[in-house]
């Protein structure tokens, strides 16, 4: 799981292409989405293709869950996990 | 062709009261429910006065529709503010001309329409609504470059008559329902999806779904067969493997479409149709990405340009244009035949991921921030949805990234907020004052630090090479949140992962994976802002180096890294 919230944060910074933060500063545990890392719902959109592209993963057809996935590093491992799992 | 103005405007006169108006998770409304509804809402209203406005805000398109047909139908104008968040629209409610606001959220004063639903019984009646060409029908306040946010007037000729045309030129009917990812606050969201299906006894689904699977299976769903987007929405949708198969229209305005995304629609069966407009012009052309990247004309626009390529427009939709054409903020070319290109804004209004931001806006609002004093912004292009991202440069010792960021989100969509910080002690002005896009840019320049390089040789004669940077702690390293908040240390880890390790690497690419740590020493913490000389030491072909990093000549980390053998 670590593996993967590392790999998480790697993608993170390469397809928002953040220029000032690197893979280690970000928390898994901290929150994405406009607290903490800031993120937005465009950056949520563009994280979503790249994990989907990396992990053959879909996300879900409720936006509530979709926010609860991208609530931190840890929770996007988690849905990525469970939902490679499903396959 | 002339332009016949009609001597009055109908909303819902043609409609079966027994039509779905809203679909989706929400439930289905007909328009009888619709008139019901909006008919207990204005009984609730103030009386209209010249002038008299009815803020609305509501996040379900059903529940926007009713504030709208009730203001309305007692006689008011609609405003609709630029965004939702809290600040932006306490501070429209508190405009004069604003009489009234109507919500749908736990959260507001004003008047929670919700509360009203299916109090009033449905009648088979239609309730059309009629309007004078001239009646002010909504005003939109969208960002402008003041900061204050600009009001934008709209009559019913205006407004229900380019609903109207764009019904027609694009064959919308009572059969088609629309599902849209952008809100109804915008002049774009409003027309395609809320007034555009009103306007032909159409339905829209009343959420607004972001993420492209929930995109699609509300349509597959509710049977979308019309879906009003914008490039950056339509982007993950495209790279969806699937679409749903009814559909006949995919809209998008804000940002010119990619070509990727083009083809990616074209090749799933619908070809993007893309609208050019703006608040302050309404509509003013549209085209077929799969065709060309030349715009046409709305029926009954027309289009010029002046000498140096600004767009002088003469429009049914823009007030006191037709035979007098009005200058506009936007820089055109054209072609022979009618059509043209777009070349851009003059203005400072720039579009992040569609979203629309005036930079002077920004500026200001970054200026009254507590702290903050002097800003200013710069963009710089993306190649992903966003199109650009917005750079801040910030004279502010005591603020963190963190809070200026709070402070916008109290009035700015999170899309439009600033990416990139950097503080410095003064703004980079040139003598007479000015600040130019290039020494703000400068600010933000990726290029590599320089590196100064000696060589020593040490007691055996082995060669040394040891190379010095000046390294700047940017504020923004998110390690200094959370954890630190008041007092922000850069922390050991943070000082190998992110300092030393990185510019090692890009030194010697020929060391392999970091295998182990030697002499780690953390002796003076380091803050933001603070300057520090990274050293890094290597006997030559040894996989080892040595680091310290110091601050005005004093150590305050050093130690071994050592590395496998062989790049990784």
């Amino acid at each position: 799981m670590e593996k993967l919230e590392q790999e998480i944060k790697e993608l993170i910074v390469s397809a928002l292409m953040l220029k000032d933060v690197g893979p280690a500063e970000i928390d898994a545990t901290a929150p994405l989405l406009i607290d903490g890392l800031g993120l937005d719902s465009i950056d949520a959109l563009e994280l979503a293709m790249a994990l989907g592209k990396r992990y053959g993963i879909k996300f879900s057809a409720d936006d509530a869950k979709n926010r609860q996935a991208f609530a931190s590093v840890r929770a996007l491992a988690a849905f990525v996990a469970q939902h490679q799992g499903t396959k | 062709m002339a332009w016949m103005a009609p001597h009055r405007f109908d909303l819902f006169s043609g409609v079966a009261p027994d039509a779905l108006v809203a679909v989706g998770s929400a439930g289905s409304r007909t328009f009888a429910d619709l008139f019901a509804d909006a008919r207990a809402v204005a009984a609730r209203l103030p009386a209209a006065t010249e002038g008299s406005e009815v803020l609305v805000v509501c996040g379900d398109r059903y529940h926007f529709a009713v504030g709208l047909s009730a203001a309305w139908q007692a006689g008011h104008a609609v405003a609709l503010p630029p965004t939702s968040q809290p600040a932006m629209v306490a501070k429209l409610a508190a405009n004069p001309a604003v009489r009234f606001l109507l919500h749908d959220t736990d959260a507001r004063d004003g008047l929670d329409l919700r509360a009203l639903l299916g109090t009033e019984w449905s009648t088979s009646a239609t309730s059309p609504i009629t309007f004078e060409p001239s009646r002010h029908v909504v005003t939109v306040y969208t960002s402008g470059s003041t900061g204050a946010p600009r009001a934008v007037r709209k009559t019913a000729a205006q407004l229900l008559g380019e609903a109207a045309l764009m019904a027609t030129t694009f064959e919308i009917s009572a059969s088609d329902r629309v599902l849209a990812t952008v809100p109804p606050n915008h002049i774009y969201g409003l027309l395609f999806g809320v007034l555009v299906p009103l306007s032909a006894g159409a339905a829209f689904v009343r959420e607004t779904p972001l993420h492209a699977e929930a995109v699609q299976a509300f349509g597959r769903t509710h049977g979308a067969t019309i879906h009003v987007s914008v490039p950056a929405h339509l982007r993950a949708l495209a790279a969806l493997e699937v679409t749903w198969p009814a559909l006949r229209f995919v809209f998008s305005s804000g940002a010119p479409l990619d070509a990727t995304t083009a083809q990616q629609l074209a090749q799933r069966g619908v070809a993007a149709t893309e609208i050019l407009g703006s608040s302050e012009t309404g509509g003013i052309a549209w085209r077929r990405t799969d065709s060309n990247q030349l715009w046409q004309p709305l029926p009954g626009v027309r289009v010029g340009a002046d000498a140096t390529g600004q767009l002088l427009l003469e429009s049914p939709f823009l007030e006191g244009s037709l035979g007098h054409a009005q200058p506009c903020a936007d820089r055109i070319e054209l072609v022979p035949g009618g059509r043209f290109k777009h070349l851009g804004r003059l203005d400072d209004v720039v579009k992040v991921a569609g979203k629309r931001i005036a930079l002077g806006e920004l500026e200001a609002r970054l200026r009254v921030v507590p702290g903050v004093q002097d800003a200013a912004v710069v963009t710089l292009p993306t190649v992903n949805g966003r199109g650009i991202e917005v750079c801040a440069a910030l004279v502010a010792p005591d603020c963190t990234p963190a809070a200026i960021r709070e402070s916008l989100l109290q009035w700015l969509d999170p899309v439009v907020l600033p990416r990139r910080w950097r503080f410095v002690k003064s703004l980079p002005r040139e003598e007479n004052g000015k600040l130019t896009r290039a020494r703000l840019l400068a600010l933000f320049d990726e290029g590599r630090r320089d590196f100064e390089v000696k060589r020593r040789e040490d007691r055996s004669g082995e060669s040394i090479e040891i190379r010095e940077v000046e390294v700047g702690v940017p504020r923004d390293l998110l390690f200094f949140r959370g954890h630190f908040e008041d007092a922000p240390l850069l922390a050991g880890v943070v000082q190998l992962t992110n300092l030393a390790v990185p510019e090692i690497r890009e030194r010697w690419p020929d060391l392999g994976v970091l295998r182990s740590l030697a002499r780690i020493k953390f002796r003076r913490p380091i803050r933001p802002d603070e300057t520090i000389v990274l050293l890094l030491e290597r006997s030559e072909h040894q996989p080892s180096v040595s680091f310290q990093i110091a601050r005005r000549g004093e150590p305050c980390s050093s130690g071994t890294l050592l590395f496998a053998v062989g790049a990784r």
